[in-house]
């Protein structure tokens, strides 16, 4: 496994690239942003491990710039920035874990063995059932590939106990349990007026009412 | 205090009342002066006439011939009178039917105009001249009742009261439609105040007249100020965190040298002591960092973010199969982002780490912003919720991620007079956090 590990600190740098050579890595070192990026956009890396206060180039703009131009390298940001806005902000440029000063080695090496773990299966937010696309994610529906559809957190929700659960006839008081929120009182009438909603937004023929039973997803048989 | 409207209002209000007043006394001291000495003209070429008519007699007489004024004078108190002194002797106009008017004396060669009260009560003006003739001294006095002048000048007067009215009442209209106009851009400013207040504006920029640039100058600059002031500390803290967390996590991998496998005791204490810092930098730090509740704080759109924090928290713990369910308005909300983000993510974090493997988020927008975590972990004892955000205060006692986060919420929460309450979730049977932040105001 060959890593790439940017960080401008030299005593911490040299510290981390031995633990890491200690656990069978093999490491290359950057200590400035500019050095890094140039090193991950032309050098295959099995991962990087980034910094986020650079010289000359932020780690995130960094990691911004590869992402751009698709670079998928799996990446942990290592930063003593630790604010969950910046955490989130992180994640938005496109960061794959996110590991905050100060951290035992151990900490980090077992997010690397994770990150390397998963690194193909990740992004795999989309339920996809009956030509119905759900990003679960972003709560959007895509029906028939048409434009992205916003949903409500309710319309969410019920629409993906219908995926998860296709075929299988669905009593109110099922749906009612996955609808109803910390805030919510439960109304019956409230499921029916969801259930119009999103045959609205999916189609009415995918979502039957099966009378004295409940509803069903899936198409007329 | 009164307002500004109203006092320009008033004031401007009397001081026309007080100008229309006296130019309305002026003006009828006019009218009437003007009638009352067109009357003294006529009454002067009549008693002229008479003057021209004296004779003088061999007996040392002098009389008149009133044959040739107006006949006027010999009928019944017509209104029109005369009274000719020759010497003491007086002759009356036949018109006054023996009233004696009391008439002044003049020298020679003067005249004089005045009031009397004539016949049955009637006002009359008088004008008495005098002269010398055949060395007799002579006035004559010729008089005219002001009643039908004076009712002439009342239905003038009233006329003329109407129309000050008017005028007056118009000029007050127009005074106060422009008083309000002028003050239009205070009131403008007043308004952006407010929205500066509640955080959908960063500054006042309204078109100001130029009394009151200095003032919102001030403003501006003041509110520049603070978001400066805010971002500098950040960016400062920041800075110092960058500093002090890299040795730090030298020494946390000092602690794991094989060196010190002799000596466990030494690793142990070099460990807490290092974590122990660790943690103070980490809480004052944090809690330097909170913005609260004040005017310049940038809005942010709670659904993306939460959405953003989710992807977060799911790649934080990928190793979990966690299903979080995310209900959050999906429009600009004004509260500090920074602020908001380390609540959210803290009682996220918080949640994640317990949940077996649901989490639900809430916010809402009602009278403030709440917000409403839950999982389906193991809960929290009712005794020890109470504790909840003291662990990580004594910092012997914080473990590695627990207390510290929700000890930060209380933090930010106190910062914004908001209300923090733990308790059972009712639908997921774990933990349930839920923050309360009024709207500010």
């Amino acid at each position: 496994m060959r890593l790439l590990l940017i960080e401008d600190d030299a005593e911490l740098s040299r510290s981390l690239q031995a633990d890491l050579a200690n656990a069978g890595y093999v490491v290359e070192t950057a200590t400035d942003g500019e050095l890094g990026e140039f090193l991950g956009a032309t050098e295959p890396y099995d991962a990087v491990i980034l910094d986020v206060g650079l010289p000359k180039l932020s780690g995130l703009e960094v990691l911004r710039q590869w992402r751009q131009t698709d670079n998928r390298v799996p990446v942990i940001v290592i930063t003593a920035r630790d604010a969950w806005f910046e955490k989130v902000d992180g994640f938005k440029a496109g960061a794959d874990d996110y590991v905050c000063k100060p951290f035992h080695p151990q900490e980090l090496l077992a997010r690397l063995q994770a990150i390397l773990k998963r690194v193909n299966n990740l992004n795999q937010a989309k339920l996809k059932v009956l030509g119905v696309e759900l990003d679960e994610d972003e709560q959007t529906a895509v029906v028939a590939g048409n434009t992205a559809h916003a949903l409500t957190a309710i319309e969410f929700r019920l629409l993906r106990y219908f995926m998860l659960n296709a075929g299988k006839v669905l009593s109110k008081a099922q749906l009612s349990e996955h609808i109803y929120s910390e805030s919510a009182e439960p109304d019956s009438n409230v499921l029916e007026v969801y259930v119009k909603r999103l045959r609205k937004i999916v189609g009415s023929e995918l979502i039957q009412t099966r009378r004295g039973q409940g509803y069903l997803f899936g198409f007329k048989a | 205090m009164m307002s500004l409207q109203k006092r320009l209002g008033r004031g401007l209000m009397a001081v026309l009342c007080a100008i229309f007043v006296l130019h309305w006394f002026a003006a009828d001291w006019v009218i009437r002066s003007a009638a009352e000495k067109q009357m003294a003209n006529r009454l002067a070429d009549d008693g002229y006439s008479l003057l021209e008519t004296l004779t003088y007699s061999d007996d040392d007489r002098v009389s008149f011939d009133s044959f040739h004024i107006s006949s006027v004078y010999n009928r019944r108190l017509s209104g029109h009178y005369y009274l000719v002194k020759v010497d003491a002797h007086a002759y009356p106009s036949p018109s006054l039917l023996d009233f004696p008017l009391a008439v002044e004396p003049v020298g020679p060669d003067q005249s004089k105009r005045y009031h009397l009260t004539g016949p049955r009560g009637s006002p009359l003006l008088v004008l008495t001249l005098g002269a010398v003739r055949f060395g007799h001294r002579i006035n004559i006095s010729v008089a005219e009742d002001l009643s039908a002048v004076d009712h002439d000048i009342t239905s003038i007067r009233l006329a003329y009261f109407g129309l000050t009215m008017l005028i007056l009442f118009s000029a007050i209209g127009i005074l106060r439609r422009d008083i309000r106009r002028s003050l239009q851009p205070l009131l403008a400013v007043g308004r952006e105040l407010e929205q500066v207040a509640g955080g959908t504006r960063q500054k006042i920029d309204s078109d100001v007249p130029e009394e009151i640039v200095p003032l919102v100058a001030e403003i501006n600059h003041l509110l520049e100020l603070i978001v400066r002031r805010l971002q500098q500390s950040r960016t400062a803290l920041g800075n110092l965190a960058h500093a002090l967390k890299s040795p730090i996590t030298l020494l946390l991998r000092a602690s794991e040298a094989s060196l010190l496998d002799a000596h466990p005791e030494l690793r142990v204490q070099l460990n807490t002591q290092t974590e122990i810092i660790h943690r103070y930098i980490e809480r004052e730090l944090k809690r330097a960092r909170i913005a609260g509740d004040q005017p310049a704080a940038t809005a942010f759109n709670p659904r993306r973010e939460m959405i953003a924090l989710k992807k977060t928290l799911r790649a934080i713990y990928a190793g979990k199969p966690l299903d979080i369910q995310v209900t959050a308005p999906n429009h600009q909300v004004h509260f500090d982002r920074e602020d908001m983000m380390e609540i959210l993510g803290n009682l996220l974090d918080n949640a994640c780490k317990w949940a077996s493997k649901q989490v639900d988020v809430e916010l809402s927008l009602q009278d403030g912003l709440v917000i409403r975590v839950a999982d389906d972990g193991p809960g929290c004892e009712r005794e020890d919720l109470s504790h909840l955000t003291q662990r990580g205060q004594r910092l012997d006692e914080a473990m590695q991620g627990h207390g510290l986060g929700l000890g930060i919420v209380a933090d930010i929460v106190e910062g914004y007079h908001g209300q923090l309450a733990f308790g059972r979730s009712k639908t997921l049977g774990g933990f349930l956090a839920t923050v309360s932040l009024p709207l500010r105001r």
